[in-house]
């Protein structure tokens, strides 16, 4: 969503059009379920969180004036701490939660690539994994990812930069001690 | 441009951050320098497998789900329901009295 037409609907928001946060949350929903269920390790526990950081996001939303970041980086980074928070509660550490429940099961089951990939990023740490999770794969800037894990733009771009090498090594080393990947 | 500067724009370049005149001053020296090339192959490489293996994108919300999230917006902020789109007829939330012009 461009930042310009986000500014928009949040604007409405404030002005108290309903319709405008109906849309926002369209937008995000399936995105923010994706992230959060990384975090907190089960879809019951990410639905939960999803729907407080929403709630959140909008009850402060009056505030927002968001130039030049966007609502979206903004929200994310009210997930993530909610999520955080969460994961606290249930006392365990991320690399055991990434393993359980909807988020290991893998898309193409029958992908040996695919299998080396997720077992290279689990063994990452929780910082590595959301750089890459966002700006790789949900294709987020770096300047949205800075303020998601309130670091610079150019912090992120260079832990983007490492983790991308560190998950290469992963997988070399998963490669070698996993005979069953050809 | 030296390798320890290319190097530090290799990763923006994998992801289309860099102007258009820094991104040919790396894409000339990676040219001529087998490291950075090698570096910028693993960088987009990586970003590609990344991109392609780890967002499940039939991981969606439920409409059941998603109603119960509106339904909680809808009951925390209750002076919206006067534009809420879910209404077919908007004029039942008219005010029942006509307020007297000033």
């Amino acid at each position: 969503m461009q930042i310009s037409y986000e500014h928009r609907l949040i604007e409405r928001f404030q002005r108290g059009d309903h319709k405008a946060m109906e849309l926002l949350v369209d937008h995000y929903i399936d995105g923010l379920l994706r992230f959060v269920i990384r975090i907190v390790g089960s879809r019951e526990d990410a639905e939960d969180v999803v729907q407080d950081a929403l709630i959140k996001s909008f009850e402060r939303a009056y505030q927002f004036r968001g130039t030049p970041s966007s609502f979206g980086a903004w929200l994310y980074s009210i997930a993530r701490s909610t999520a955080l928070d969460r994961r606290r509660q249930l006392r365990f550490p991320f690399a055991q939660m990434t393993l359980i429940d909807d988020i290991s099961a893998p898309v193409q089951p029958d992908s040996n690539l695919h299998a080396l990939l997720w077992s290279a990023f689990e063994r990452m740490s929780e910082d590595d994994q959301t750089v890459l999770f966002l700006c790789d794969a949900e294709n987020m800037s770096h300047a949205d990812v800075g303020i998601i894990m309130e670091r610079s733009t150019a912090a992120i771009s260079s832990q983007l930069y490492r983790a991308r090498r560190r998950l290469r090594d992963e997988m070399a080393r998963v490669k070698e001690v996993t005979p069953w990947i050809a | 441009m030296d390798c320890m500067m290319v190097k530090q724009l290799i990763g923006p370049m994998s992801d289309a951050q860099l102007t258009q005149e820094l991104d040919d001053a790396v894409t000339l020296h990676c040219l001529t320098c087998p490291q950075c090339s090698q570096e910028l192959h693993t960088q987009k490489t990586m970003r590609t497998l990344v991109h392609n293996h780890l967002v499940d994108q039939s991981l969606v919300v439920t409409d059941t789900y998603r109603s119960r999230c509106m339904r909680r917006l809808n009951d925390r902020f209750p002076h919206f329901h006067g534009t809420a789109s879910v209404s077919a007829n908007q004029t039942q939330y008219q005010l029942p009295i006509q307020l007297e012009e000033s």
